[in-house]
């Protein structure tokens, strides 16, 4: 692996300690303004009976799933084990006609998250934010993305009720008002977000408002939907897939989502290169490119995949996500596995 | 001018001259993106890395035994 010096290092030791002091009374805030909703704890949500439990895929949003078509697959493979999709992969999995076993969700981000369960103020949130916009600047794309939040609203309305909410104590006012509306049935936990036997510990605090189990997060809803598994689906197989944690190499950098932030800090478009750099993924011999912040979430991925209980299958085909205790596989691959389980 | 404007009182505090401030809210303004841009890169949630997996409160103190 090759990695560049100073700034981009030191920007990613940076990010934990400035997230933990930007965000922790967001954190207080909506544990508290969710308290009265959160009846159910995530121990209490439902599983599928055991067969069905022996496999487990976790679905993210990173670029792969459209690229390697993976929900198509799942589907042209009668996947018959349990799918979790990350919030920002549900959308996608229900317009594919894939219904996912459970959702999950965790980002305090008011306006930001709530398009993934279709957003009623979806315009009003989008005028002020260009997050999202700045990946796609065609404007004909913009208006296909009012039409496609008015879809994706139809549908989630439609299937909410077969498709258990995971929900995250951070998680925001807008998502949780709009799960209220479509009718999920919601199970509730607090992120784990630092050592709870700690003086002053944020964990502890949260906990300390109500009394719900606590799922280390990594930073990021994908790792949480893969803790979730871990922890409380606890199959025989386990999987991650759209866990991309990084960009294809014909993305032009511009396009990479902290890209003006990171010009801002570099000070010009030859030293922005300084904040990115690239891996080999084992599997399929291709190089990705990783800024500071998905190569964040891989650390914190990474620190977490190694003291798990079991291996986790990475079937994302693609990405920077590789190290111990995590196997690079095909798609294929572990659905071949998950067929002999199945049948087991 | 100053055949035009007589001033009949002497202020207490100097005044800065227009060129020094604009420098320096200059330099706060640079901060202040750079330190929005910096906040910007982790994203909005909080990880602060551990060996904890999951955790569910401390054990009653029966169940230490």
């Amino acid at each position: 692996m090759t990695v560049r010096t100073d700034p981009f290092s030191a920007l990613v030791d940076k990010i934990g300690g400035i997230g933990f002091e930007l965000h922790r009374e967001t954190l207080i805030r909506n544990a508290r303004r969710n308290a009265p909703l959160a009846l159910r704890s995530v121990k209490q949500a439902p599983l599928a009976d055991e067969k069905k439990r022996r496999a487990v895929i976790v679905v993210s949003a990173g670029p792969s799933v459209r690229r390697a078509r993976t929900i198509e697959r799942l589907l042209e493979a009668r996947f018959s084990g349990t799918v979790v999709a990350a919030d920002g992969a549900y959308p996608a999995c229900l317009r594919a006609g894939l219904i996912p076993d459970y959702v999950v969700t965790l980002d305090p981000h008011n306006t930001r998250v709530v398009r993934w369960f279709g957003d009623p103020r979806f315009e009003e949130h989008a005028a002020n934010d260009d997050y999202f916009d700045r990946q796609d600047l065609d404007v004909a794309a913009r208006e296909n993305v009012v039409r496609r939040n008015r879809e994706d609203l139809a549908l989630i309305d439609a299937h909410a009720k077969k498709t258990k909410a995971i929900v995250a104590s951070s998680a925001p006012e807008t998502v949780v008002e709009r799960i209220v509306q479509a009718g999920f049935e919601t199970y509730w936990w607090h992120p784990l977000v630092d050592d709870p036997t700690q003086p002053g510990s944020l964990t502890r605090a949260l906990h300390g408002i109500q009394p719900l189990p606590c799922l280390a997060t990594g930073g990021t809803v994908g790792t949480a939907a893969w803790m979730f598994a871990l922890q409380i689906l606890r199959p025989r197989l386990l999987a991650v897939a759209g866990m991309d944690l990084g960009y294809y190499p014909d993305l032009p950098v511009e396009k990479s989502q902290t890209y003006y932030e990171l010009l801002e800090l570099a000070g010009s478009a030859e030293r922005v290169k300084d904040y990115y750099v690239s891996l080999t993924f084992p599997l399929t011999g291709e190089t990705f490119m990783t800024d500071p912040t998905y190569y964040w979430y891989r650390k914190n991925f990474l620190h977490l995949a190694k003291r798990a209980p079991m291996r986790t299958l990475n079937c994302t085909e693609a990405g920077t996500l590789f190290g111990e205790n995590i196997d690079c596989v095909s798609l294929d691959d572990f659905l071949r596995r998950a067929e002999k389980e199945n049948h087991g | 001018m100053s055949e035009f404007l007589n001033g009949n009182f002497k202020v207490k505090r100097p005044v800065k001259p227009a060129a020094e401030t604009k420098d320096s809210e200059k330099k706060s303004f640079k901060d202040e993106y750079r330190r929005k841009a910096i906040n910007s890169v982790g994203g909005s949630m909080v990880f602060v890395e551990m060996d904890q997996l999951m955790w569910d409160g401390d054990a009653p103190a029966e169940e230490k035994k």
